[in-house]
Protein backbone atom coordinates (compact mmCIF):
# COMPACT_ATOMS: atom_id res chain seq x y z
CA UNK A 1 0.00 0.00 0.00
CA UNK A 2 1.37 3.38 -0.95
CA UNK A 3 2.44 5.52 1.99
CA UNK A 4 1.20 9.05 2.44
CA UNK A 5 3.56 11.90 1.80
CA UNK A 6 5.14 12.58 5.21
CA UNK A 7 5.68 16.31 4.75
CA UNK A 8 2.09 16.82 3.64
CA UNK A 9 0.84 14.64 6.47
CA UNK A 10 2.77 16.78 8.95
CA UNK A 11 1.37 19.91 7.41
CA UNK A 12 -2.19 18.61 7.65
CA UNK A 13 -1.63 17.70 11.29
CA UNK A 14 -0.01 21.04 12.05
CA UNK A 15 -2.38 23.38 10.21
CA UNK A 16 -5.77 21.71 10.09
CA UNK A 17 -5.26 19.37 13.00
CA UNK A 18 -4.81 22.35 15.29
CA UNK A 19 -8.10 24.01 14.35
CA UNK A 20 -10.29 23.91 17.45
CA UNK A 21 -13.24 21.58 17.04
CA UNK A 22 -16.51 21.40 18.96
CA UNK A 23 -17.37 18.40 21.11
CA UNK A 24 -20.25 16.05 20.38
CA UNK A 25 -23.44 16.82 22.26
CA UNK A 26 -25.79 14.06 23.23
CA UNK A 27 -29.34 15.36 23.07
CA UNK A 28 -31.34 15.22 26.28
CA UNK A 29 -33.79 12.34 26.31
CA UNK A 30 -37.25 13.74 25.72
CA UNK A 31 -40.50 12.46 27.08
CA UNK A 32 -43.08 11.56 24.52
CA UNK A 33 -45.49 14.40 23.94
CA UNK A 34 -49.17 13.62 24.12
CA UNK A 35 -50.54 12.62 20.79
CA UNK A 36 -52.64 15.34 19.22
CA UNK A 37 -55.35 14.50 16.82
CA UNK A 38 -54.40 15.61 13.31
CA UNK A 39 -57.80 17.17 12.50
CA UNK A 40 -57.65 19.95 15.12
CA UNK A 41 -53.99 20.52 14.20
CA UNK A 42 -54.88 21.03 10.54
CA UNK A 43 -57.76 23.33 11.49
CA UNK A 44 -55.44 25.33 13.73
CA UNK A 45 -52.88 25.62 10.95
CA UNK A 46 -55.56 26.87 8.57
CA UNK A 47 -56.74 29.49 11.07
CA UNK A 48 -53.15 30.68 11.58
CA UNK A 49 -52.58 30.84 7.83
CA UNK A 50 -55.74 32.84 7.15
CA UNK A 51 -54.92 35.16 10.04
CA UNK A 52 -51.41 35.73 8.69
CA UNK A 53 -52.78 36.57 5.24
CA UNK A 54 -55.27 39.05 6.70
CA UNK A 55 -52.63 40.73 8.88
CA UNK A 56 -50.24 40.86 5.93
CA UNK A 57 -52.89 42.54 3.80
CA UNK A 58 -53.53 45.11 6.51
CA UNK A 59 -49.84 45.92 6.78
CA UNK A 60 -49.53 46.30 3.02
CA UNK A 61 -52.49 48.62 3.05
CA UNK A 62 -50.85 50.79 5.67
CA UNK A 63 -47.63 50.92 3.72
CA UNK A 64 -49.45 52.00 0.59
CA UNK A 65 -50.52 55.30 2.13
CA UNK A 66 -48.51 58.38 1.12
CA UNK A 67 -45.32 58.55 3.15
CA UNK A 68 -42.58 61.09 3.52
CA UNK A 69 -39.28 59.83 2.26
CA UNK A 70 -36.14 61.64 3.35
CA UNK A 71 -36.26 65.38 3.85
CA UNK A 72 -37.39 66.33 0.37
CA UNK A 73 -41.08 65.96 0.15
CA UNK A 74 -44.07 63.77 -0.33
CA UNK A 75 -43.94 60.44 -2.03
CA UNK A 76 -46.86 58.50 -3.40
CA UNK A 77 -45.83 55.15 -2.10
CA UNK A 78 -48.62 53.21 -3.72
CA UNK A 79 -46.91 53.18 -7.11
CA UNK A 80 -43.33 53.24 -5.98
CA UNK A 81 -40.83 50.51 -5.67
CA UNK A 82 -37.31 50.51 -4.40
CA UNK A 83 -34.15 48.66 -5.13
CA UNK A 84 -30.98 49.08 -3.14
CA UNK A 85 -27.63 48.23 -4.65
CA UNK A 86 -24.19 48.13 -3.15
CA UNK A 87 -21.40 48.42 -5.65
CA UNK A 88 -19.05 46.35 -3.54
CA UNK A 89 -19.16 43.96 -0.63
CA UNK A 90 -19.20 45.52 2.83
CA UNK A 91 -15.56 45.80 3.86
CA UNK A 92 -14.61 47.14 7.24
CA UNK A 93 -13.66 50.78 7.05
CA UNK A 94 -13.76 51.07 3.26
CA UNK A 95 -16.33 53.45 1.72
CA UNK A 96 -18.79 51.66 -0.53
CA UNK A 97 -21.14 53.28 -2.99
CA UNK A 98 -24.76 52.56 -2.22
CA UNK A 99 -27.36 53.23 -4.86
CA UNK A 100 -31.05 53.61 -4.07
CA UNK A 101 -33.22 53.29 -7.12
CA UNK A 102 -36.82 54.42 -6.88
CA UNK A 103 -39.44 53.99 -9.53
CA UNK A 104 -42.78 55.54 -10.18
CA UNK A 105 -42.46 58.83 -8.32
CA UNK A 106 -42.66 62.51 -9.16
CA UNK A 107 -39.17 64.00 -8.89
CA UNK A 108 -39.61 66.01 -5.70
CA UNK A 109 -37.38 64.35 -3.20
CA UNK A 110 -33.87 65.79 -3.21
CA UNK A 111 -32.38 63.77 -0.44
CA UNK A 112 -33.08 60.40 1.02
CA UNK A 113 -32.53 59.34 4.60
CA UNK A 114 -31.49 55.75 4.95
CA UNK A 115 -30.37 53.33 7.55
CA UNK A 116 -28.13 50.33 7.20
CA UNK A 117 -28.59 47.62 9.76
CA UNK A 118 -26.28 44.70 10.26
CA UNK A 119 -28.36 41.56 10.43
CA UNK A 120 -25.47 39.37 11.54
CA UNK A 121 -24.13 41.52 14.37
CA UNK A 122 -26.33 40.42 17.23
CA UNK A 123 -25.85 42.50 20.33
CA UNK A 124 -23.38 44.86 18.70
CA UNK A 125 -24.37 48.50 19.37
CA UNK A 126 -22.37 49.71 16.37
CA UNK A 127 -24.38 47.56 14.02
CA UNK A 128 -26.48 50.34 12.56
CA UNK A 129 -25.45 53.27 10.36
CA UNK A 130 -27.63 56.17 9.24
CA UNK A 131 -26.96 58.57 6.42
CA UNK A 132 -28.39 60.77 3.72
CA UNK A 133 -28.20 60.10 0.02
CA UNK A 134 -28.61 63.11 -2.30
CA UNK A 135 -30.47 62.72 -5.55
CA UNK A 136 -28.02 61.68 -8.24
CA UNK A 137 -27.95 62.43 -11.92
CA UNK A 138 -29.94 60.18 -14.22
CA UNK A 139 -26.68 58.55 -15.26
CA UNK A 140 -26.21 57.36 -11.68
CA UNK A 141 -28.88 54.71 -12.22
CA UNK A 142 -27.74 51.27 -13.25
CA UNK A 143 -28.15 51.34 -17.03
CA UNK A 144 -28.29 47.58 -17.38
CA UNK A 145 -31.49 47.39 -15.42
CA UNK A 146 -34.59 47.09 -17.47
CA UNK A 147 -36.46 48.99 -14.79
CA UNK A 148 -34.36 52.14 -15.16
CA UNK A 149 -36.38 54.67 -17.08
CA UNK A 150 -37.82 58.16 -17.10
CA UNK A 151 -39.76 57.57 -13.89
CA UNK A 152 -36.70 56.33 -12.05
CA UNK A 153 -34.70 58.33 -9.55
CA UNK A 154 -31.38 57.28 -8.13
CA UNK A 155 -29.88 58.42 -4.86
CA UNK A 156 -26.22 57.81 -4.30
CA UNK A 157 -24.30 57.74 -1.04
CA UNK A 158 -20.91 56.61 0.13
CA UNK A 159 -21.30 54.43 3.15
CA UNK A 160 -18.53 53.12 5.38
CA UNK A 161 -19.51 49.89 7.05
CA UNK A 162 -18.11 49.56 10.58
CA UNK A 163 -17.75 45.84 10.05
CA UNK A 164 -18.29 43.14 7.48
CA UNK A 165 -21.39 41.03 7.65
CA UNK A 166 -24.91 40.80 6.33
CA UNK A 167 -26.45 44.24 6.01
CA UNK A 168 -29.93 45.37 5.23
CA UNK A 169 -30.03 48.80 3.69
CA UNK A 170 -33.16 50.78 3.19
CA UNK A 171 -34.88 54.06 3.86
CA UNK A 172 -36.32 53.95 7.37
CA UNK A 173 -39.76 54.84 6.04
CA UNK A 174 -40.50 53.19 2.80
CA UNK A 175 -42.91 51.58 0.48
CA UNK A 176 -42.04 48.21 -0.92
CA UNK A 177 -38.32 47.65 -0.67
CA UNK A 178 -36.66 45.10 -2.83
CA UNK A 179 -33.10 44.61 -1.77
CA UNK A 180 -31.14 43.70 -4.85
CA UNK A 181 -27.42 43.45 -5.09
CA UNK A 182 -24.97 44.39 -7.72
CA UNK A 183 -21.71 43.48 -6.14
CA UNK A 184 -18.52 44.15 -8.02
CA UNK A 185 -14.98 43.91 -6.71
CA UNK A 186 -13.81 46.93 -4.78
CA UNK A 187 -11.45 49.08 -6.82
CA UNK A 188 -11.51 47.06 -9.98
CA UNK A 189 -13.31 47.33 -13.29
CA UNK A 190 -13.19 44.51 -15.79
CA UNK A 191 -11.23 45.15 -18.98
CA UNK A 192 -13.18 45.37 -22.20
CA UNK A 193 -13.58 41.92 -23.66
CA UNK A 194 -14.28 40.39 -20.27
CA UNK A 195 -17.65 40.06 -18.62
CA UNK A 196 -19.08 38.65 -15.45
CA UNK A 197 -20.77 35.33 -16.00
CA UNK A 198 -22.86 36.09 -12.93
CA UNK A 199 -23.32 39.81 -12.42
CA UNK A 200 -23.93 39.59 -8.71
CA UNK A 201 -21.21 38.25 -6.50
CA UNK A 202 -22.00 35.02 -4.77
CA UNK A 203 -21.02 34.97 -1.14
CA UNK A 204 -19.00 31.86 -0.51
CA UNK A 205 -19.21 32.28 3.22
CA UNK A 206 -15.60 33.35 3.28
CA UNK A 207 -15.07 35.44 0.21
CA UNK A 208 -17.06 36.95 -2.60
CA UNK A 209 -16.55 35.03 -5.79
CA UNK A 210 -17.12 36.11 -9.36
CA UNK A 211 -16.68 34.12 -12.52
CA UNK A 212 -15.34 36.09 -15.44
CA UNK A 213 -15.44 35.22 -19.12
CA UNK A 214 -12.57 36.69 -21.14
CA UNK A 215 -12.94 34.40 -24.13
CA UNK A 216 -11.98 30.81 -24.79
CA UNK A 217 -8.27 31.27 -24.14
CA UNK A 218 -7.64 31.32 -20.39
CA UNK A 219 -3.98 32.38 -20.82
CA UNK A 220 -5.05 35.41 -22.79
CA UNK A 221 -7.73 36.15 -20.19
CA UNK A 222 -5.17 36.04 -17.39
CA UNK A 223 -2.96 38.41 -19.37
CA UNK A 224 -5.88 40.80 -19.92
CA UNK A 225 -6.71 40.77 -16.23
CA UNK A 226 -3.07 41.33 -15.30
CA UNK A 227 -2.84 44.33 -17.61
CA UNK A 228 -6.09 45.79 -16.30
CA UNK A 229 -5.08 45.30 -12.67
CA UNK A 230 -1.71 46.94 -13.22
CA UNK A 231 -3.32 49.83 -15.09
CA UNK A 232 -5.79 50.35 -12.25
CA UNK A 233 -3.06 50.56 -9.63
CA UNK A 234 -3.07 47.04 -8.20
CA UNK A 235 0.22 45.53 -7.03
CA UNK A 236 1.08 41.84 -7.16
CA UNK A 237 1.11 40.27 -3.73
CA UNK A 238 1.55 36.55 -4.41
CA UNK A 239 1.60 34.66 -7.64
CA UNK A 240 1.57 30.96 -8.47
CA UNK A 241 0.79 28.87 -11.51
CA UNK A 242 -2.95 29.25 -11.30
CA UNK A 243 -3.53 32.01 -8.80
CA UNK A 244 -2.35 35.53 -8.25
CA UNK A 245 -3.28 37.88 -5.45
CA UNK A 246 -3.24 41.62 -5.93
CA UNK A 247 -3.41 44.40 -3.39
CA UNK A 248 -4.54 47.98 -3.75
CA UNK A 249 -4.75 50.32 -0.81
CA UNK A 250 -6.26 48.11 1.88
CA UNK A 251 -8.05 45.46 -0.11
CA UNK A 252 -6.92 42.34 -1.93
CA UNK A 253 -8.20 40.64 -5.06
CA UNK A 254 -7.36 37.12 -6.12
CA UNK A 255 -7.48 35.97 -9.73
CA UNK A 256 -7.58 32.22 -10.31
CA UNK A 257 -8.04 29.91 -13.23
CA UNK A 258 -10.90 27.48 -12.99
CA UNK A 259 -10.17 23.82 -13.52
CA UNK A 260 -11.30 22.52 -16.92
CA UNK A 261 -12.83 25.83 -17.90
CA UNK A 262 -11.63 28.95 -19.70
CA UNK A 263 -13.41 31.07 -17.09
CA UNK A 264 -11.47 32.97 -14.47
CA UNK A 265 -12.47 33.38 -10.87
CA UNK A 266 -12.13 36.60 -8.92
CA UNK A 267 -12.25 36.46 -5.14
CA UNK A 268 -12.30 39.23 -2.60
CA UNK A 269 -12.50 38.98 1.13
CA UNK A 270 -15.25 41.02 2.78
CA UNK A 271 -12.73 41.98 5.40
CA UNK A 272 -10.20 44.67 4.99
CA UNK A 273 -6.72 43.44 4.10
CA UNK A 274 -4.12 45.40 5.97
CA UNK A 275 -0.95 43.96 4.51
CA UNK A 276 0.18 41.75 1.70
CA UNK A 277 1.47 38.80 3.69
CA UNK A 278 -1.05 36.01 4.35
CA UNK B 1 -18.90 -3.80 17.54
CA UNK B 2 -21.10 -3.05 20.51
CA UNK B 3 -23.28 0.04 20.63
CA UNK B 4 -21.12 1.68 23.29
CA UNK B 5 -17.92 0.95 21.35
CA UNK B 6 -19.52 2.35 18.21
CA UNK B 7 -20.52 5.58 19.94
CA UNK B 8 -17.13 5.92 21.57
CA UNK B 9 -15.49 5.56 18.16
CA UNK B 10 -17.84 8.18 16.70
CA UNK B 11 -16.99 10.55 19.55
CA UNK B 12 -13.28 10.06 18.94
CA UNK B 13 -13.73 10.78 15.22
CA UNK B 14 -15.93 13.82 15.80
CA UNK B 15 -13.18 16.51 15.79
CA UNK B 16 -11.45 14.94 12.79
CA UNK B 17 -14.68 14.84 10.81
CA UNK B 18 -15.33 18.48 11.70
CA UNK B 19 -11.91 19.45 10.36
CA UNK B 20 -12.40 17.26 7.30
CA UNK B 21 -15.55 19.23 6.46
CA UNK B 22 -13.61 22.47 6.84
CA UNK B 23 -11.12 21.00 4.41
CA UNK B 24 -13.91 20.27 1.96
CA UNK B 25 -14.96 23.92 2.06
CA UNK B 26 -17.60 24.08 4.78
CA UNK B 27 -17.89 27.12 6.98
CA UNK B 28 -17.21 26.43 10.67
CA UNK B 29 -20.88 26.80 11.59
CA UNK B 30 -21.94 24.51 8.73
CA UNK B 31 -19.33 21.93 9.66
CA UNK B 32 -20.36 22.01 13.32
CA UNK B 33 -24.04 21.56 12.45
CA UNK B 34 -23.38 18.79 9.94
CA UNK B 35 -21.13 16.73 12.19
CA UNK B 36 -23.52 17.14 15.12
CA UNK B 37 -26.41 15.99 12.92
CA UNK B 38 -24.36 13.00 11.84
CA UNK B 39 -23.49 12.20 15.43
CA UNK B 40 -27.13 12.29 16.46
CA UNK B 41 -27.82 9.95 13.57
CA UNK B 42 -25.07 7.70 14.92
CA UNK B 43 -26.84 7.56 18.28
CA UNK B 44 -29.76 5.74 16.67
CA UNK B 45 -27.69 3.77 14.17
CA UNK B 46 -28.27 0.08 14.70
CA UNK B 47 -26.41 -1.54 11.82
CA UNK B 48 -22.84 -2.62 12.40
CA UNK B 49 -20.40 -0.39 10.56
CA UNK B 50 -16.76 -1.36 10.39
CA UNK B 51 -15.42 2.12 9.90
CA UNK B 52 -17.07 4.68 12.23
CA UNK B 53 -14.89 7.61 11.12
CA UNK B 54 -15.68 7.02 7.46
CA UNK B 55 -19.36 6.56 8.19
CA UNK B 56 -19.57 9.74 10.27
CA UNK B 57 -17.69 11.68 7.58
CA UNK B 58 -19.94 10.52 4.75
CA UNK B 59 -23.14 11.24 6.69
CA UNK B 60 -21.89 14.67 7.79
CA UNK B 61 -20.74 15.47 4.26
CA UNK B 62 -24.18 14.65 2.86
CA UNK B 63 -25.88 16.82 5.51
CA UNK B 64 -23.59 19.71 4.68
CA UNK B 65 -24.07 19.32 0.92
CA UNK B 66 -27.84 19.20 1.35
CA UNK B 67 -27.73 22.38 3.38
CA UNK B 68 -25.55 24.07 0.77
CA UNK B 69 -28.03 23.10 -1.93
CA UNK B 70 -30.93 24.49 0.07
CA UNK B 71 -29.07 27.75 0.63
CA UNK B 72 -28.29 28.07 -3.05
CA UNK B 73 -31.94 27.56 -3.95
CA UNK B 74 -33.43 29.88 -1.39
CA UNK B 75 -30.73 32.55 -1.02
CA UNK B 76 -29.09 32.78 -4.44
CA UNK B 77 -28.41 36.49 -4.27
CA UNK B 78 -28.03 37.23 -0.61
CA UNK B 79 -26.87 40.81 -0.30
CA UNK B 80 -23.72 40.07 1.61
CA UNK B 81 -21.75 37.31 3.12
CA UNK B 82 -22.27 35.95 6.56
CA UNK B 83 -19.60 36.97 8.99
CA UNK B 84 -17.91 34.51 11.25
CA UNK B 85 -15.20 35.31 13.69
CA UNK B 86 -13.39 32.05 12.97
CA UNK B 87 -13.18 32.56 9.25
CA UNK B 88 -10.23 34.90 8.86
CA UNK B 89 -7.85 32.61 10.71
CA UNK B 90 -9.05 29.63 8.70
CA UNK B 91 -8.79 31.62 5.52
CA UNK B 92 -5.15 32.35 6.20
CA UNK B 93 -4.21 28.67 6.14
CA UNK B 94 -2.61 28.17 2.75
CA UNK B 95 -3.20 24.44 2.91
CA UNK B 96 -6.95 24.98 3.28
CA UNK B 97 -6.93 27.43 0.40
CA UNK B 98 -5.16 25.00 -1.89
CA UNK B 99 -7.20 22.05 -0.70
CA UNK B 100 -10.38 23.83 -1.67
CA UNK B 101 -9.11 24.33 -5.18
CA UNK B 102 -8.81 20.61 -5.81
CA UNK B 103 -11.64 18.84 -7.64
CA UNK B 104 -14.26 17.68 -5.16
CA UNK B 105 -13.51 13.97 -5.54
CA UNK B 106 -9.79 14.47 -4.92
CA UNK B 107 -10.58 16.75 -1.99
CA UNK B 108 -12.77 14.10 -0.38
CA UNK B 109 -10.13 11.45 -0.83
CA UNK B 110 -7.37 13.67 0.51
CA UNK B 111 -9.26 14.58 3.66
CA UNK B 112 -10.13 10.92 4.22
CA UNK B 113 -6.51 9.88 3.85
CA UNK B 114 -4.70 12.76 5.55
CA UNK B 115 -7.19 14.07 8.08
CA UNK B 116 -9.29 11.06 8.98
CA UNK B 117 -6.24 8.83 8.54
CA UNK B 118 -8.23 6.16 6.75
CA UNK B 119 -6.45 3.50 4.71
CA UNK B 120 -6.97 3.24 0.98
CA UNK B 121 -9.40 0.38 1.47
CA UNK B 122 -11.36 2.23 4.18
CA UNK B 123 -11.51 5.36 2.03
CA UNK B 124 -12.69 3.35 -0.94
CA UNK B 125 -15.38 1.65 1.14
CA UNK B 126 -16.58 4.89 2.73
CA UNK B 127 -16.82 6.78 -0.55
CA UNK B 128 -18.04 3.81 -2.57
CA UNK B 129 -15.23 3.86 -5.11
CA UNK B 130 -12.46 1.51 -6.19
CA UNK B 131 -9.23 1.25 -4.24
CA UNK B 132 -7.29 2.00 -7.41
CA UNK B 133 -9.20 5.24 -7.81
CA UNK B 134 -8.27 6.21 -4.27
CA UNK B 135 -4.60 5.46 -4.92
CA UNK B 136 -4.50 7.38 -8.18
CA UNK B 137 -6.44 10.35 -6.88
CA UNK B 138 -4.32 10.52 -3.72
CA UNK B 139 -1.12 10.54 -5.79
CA UNK B 140 -2.44 13.22 -8.16
CA UNK B 141 -3.80 15.41 -5.39
CA UNK B 142 -0.64 15.06 -3.31
CA UNK B 143 1.50 16.08 -6.26
CA UNK B 144 -0.72 19.04 -7.06
CA UNK B 145 -0.94 20.21 -3.47
CA UNK B 146 2.81 20.04 -2.99
CA UNK B 147 3.45 21.94 -6.22
CA UNK B 148 1.02 24.70 -5.32
CA UNK B 149 2.19 24.99 -1.76
CA UNK B 150 5.79 25.18 -2.93
CA UNK B 151 4.87 27.84 -5.49
CA UNK B 152 2.98 29.83 -2.88
CA UNK B 153 6.01 30.04 -0.57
Amino acid sequence: MRELDPSLRDRFARELGSVPAPSPRRPEPTTASPRVSSVPAVALALVVLVGAVLVGSAIRGLRATPTSVGSGGEATASAESWRVFTQAPPIEGVPVTVLFERRGLPAQTQELSFQATCTSCLGDPSSSVSGKAPLGAASACVPALASSGADTQCFVANLTFPRAGSWHIGPPVDGEIVVGTKVTPVGFALPSGCSYVREAGTPSGIRYLWQVDCGSDADRGVQMMRTALTTQGWMTCTSSVDTSTWVKERVALTVARLTRSPLLELAQSPRETVQCSP
Amino acid sequence: MSQSAWLAACERSYPQVYRALLGLGARPDEAADAVQDAFEHALVQRAVVANPAGWLFVVAKRRWQRRRLRERIFFPLSSSTASDGNLPSLNRIALVEELRRLPSRQREIVVCRYLLELTQAETAAALGIATGTVAAATAQATRRLKQRLEAAK
